[in-house]
């Protein structure tokens, strides 16, 4: 599998978490886990800082484009470069336990909800910081058990290439 | 203390800073464009639409295909929804025959078309619940930039994006949407919003904040109903938004300020309708002294 094939299937598998976000809202599920960020954190944690900048940045983008997107084109893209970046510079060489990918994952979420609630701080808006907090716990549990699946395809991806 | 293992092999360590550097590069480009496109939408010296429109335009079908399907319990809700925004604007005719003997005949929904449509999509929930929603409705039914959204039980919000198959809606409790409204009996003017109004308090999550614009007064359970635009663009009059919950005096500014429990809750919407007014083609008659 040409390394081409293999970048188009990681952006569809984003793409696919991006929908499946967004159509769970509208299913009525009471909180979404952030998918996206997860999937972020997966990669950084693999590549270090600088994919992890490149890997949120692409999937912020499509976070702000995907209907119906975000009120400002290109926050969530650089919201989520910073928390790849955060994850990425905590990269460990060989596996990682599954608390330290839910601490990081923590952190990263509280990047991605931290941004959201200082803006709405700067308008004057209304904070839930209950439900914000369920957010960044939910995704971080979710990463702990996604995030072993995610290394394990890339594992068998590089496998497959370098045979 | 953990060591970083370093690459073995001369060549491969080589090839493998050349690359770091070039993708370094081409990060710091991507942050720097991505940066600007920030600048230009905070700025609004560059409309983006056409960006969001293309995405839309791709993306919108697929979304409409993953989105909740179309059942009896969602045509019965297109129907109430229907039949309550005819009522609203009804009693709203009424209020104002019984206020103004009639000067206006032309009443606001005469002739409306209500585009039925269902959320396909919500997006990121901002730090107090959902901002913006996909409906399944384009420009392909009629549906254009700064048109109501309703639902059955009032307000819901306004188009912002039209793609060919779907539409963004932003809805009321966002901090970016501002509406006019008339609260009570006596229709006092003033506006709400889901940030804190000039003057006002920061509302409680899931409330959102009004202001009166001039003297008058507001009581807790006053009905709040949208004051309507001009030529009906982005909001038509008499839509329910909600009711008043608690009241400040007005210490030390003009007019009193409050929160209202909005009337549609964002997390439960399913089906909502676009409101199309049609505008007034025919001039008024002008009305003669009898005195």
């Amino acid at each position: 599998m040409s390394a081409r094939v293999a970048l188009l299937l990681r952006g569809l598998v984003v793409l696919a978490a991006v929908l499946l976000v967004v159509t769970l809202g509208a299913r009525h599920v009471a909180v979404v886990p952030d998918l996206v960020l997860v999937l972020v954190v997966a990669w950084a944690l693999l590549r270090g800082p600088v994919a992890g900048a490149a890997v949120g940045l692409a999937a912020g983008w499509l976070l702000d484009l995907v209907p119906p997107g975000s009120g400002h084109l290109g926050v969530q893209a650089l919201t989520y470069a910073v928390a790849g970046a955060f994850a990425g510079r905590l990269r460990l060489e060989g596996p990682v336990p599954a608390p330290r990918v839910a601490l990081v994952a923590l952190g990263a979420s509280a990047i991605v909800e931290g941004v959201g609630v200082l803006g709405a701080l700067a308008v004057g808006a209304p904070v839930d910081l209950g439900a914000v907090i369920v957010q960044c716990l939910l995704t971080a549990t979710v990463a702990a058990l996604v995030v072993p699946l995610v290394v394990a395809a890339e594992r068998g991806l590089v496998r497959r290439r370098y045979g | 203390m953990h060591v970083r293992r370093t690459p073995t092999g001369r060549g491969r360590a080589v090839s493998g800073r050349g690359t770091t550097t070039r993708s370094r590069r081409l990060l710091a480009i991507a942050l720097a464009v991505t940066g600007l496109v920030v600048a230009l939408g905070a700025s609004g010296a560059a409309g983006l639409e056409p960006v969001r429109g293309a995405a839309a335009t791709v993306l919108g079908p697929l979304e409409r295909l993953l989105g909740p399907r179309d059942d009896e319990v969602s045509a019965a809700r297109a129907e109430q929804t229907a039949l309550a925004t005819r009522l609203a604007a009804a009693q709203r005719e009424v209020a104002a025959l019984n206020g103004s003997a009639g000067i206006l005949e032309a009443p606001a929904l005469a002739g409306a078309r209500l585009v039925p449509a269902r959320v396909v999509a919500v997006g990121a929930s901002g730090p107090a619940g959902p901002e913006r929603v996909t409906i399944d409705a384009g420009s392909r039914d009629g549906v254009e930039v700064d048109r109501t959204v309703v639902a059955a039980e009032g307000l819901v919000g306004r188009v912002v994006s039209v793609a060919p198959w779907t539409s963004d809606v932003l809805l009321v409790g966002s901090p970016d949407l501002t509406v006019g409204v008339r609260v009570g009996q006596r229709g006092v003017l003033g506006e709400a919003s889901g940030a804190a109004l000039a003057g006002g308090a920061r509302p409680q999550p899931g409330l959102l904040s009004f202001a009166l614009v001039d003297r008058g007064t507001a009581a807790v359970g006053d009905a709040v109903t949208t004051l309507g635009s001009v030529g009906d663009r982005p909001y038509v009059p008499g839509i329910p938004v909600g009711t008043v919950t608690t009241v400040q005096a007005a210490g030390g500014r003009l007019a009193p300020t409050g929160t209202i429990t909005p009337s549609v809750d964002p997390t439960s919407l399913d089906v909502v309708a676009v409101v199309l007014t049609a505008g007034r083609g025919m001039p008024r008659p002008a009305a003669t002294g009898t005195g």
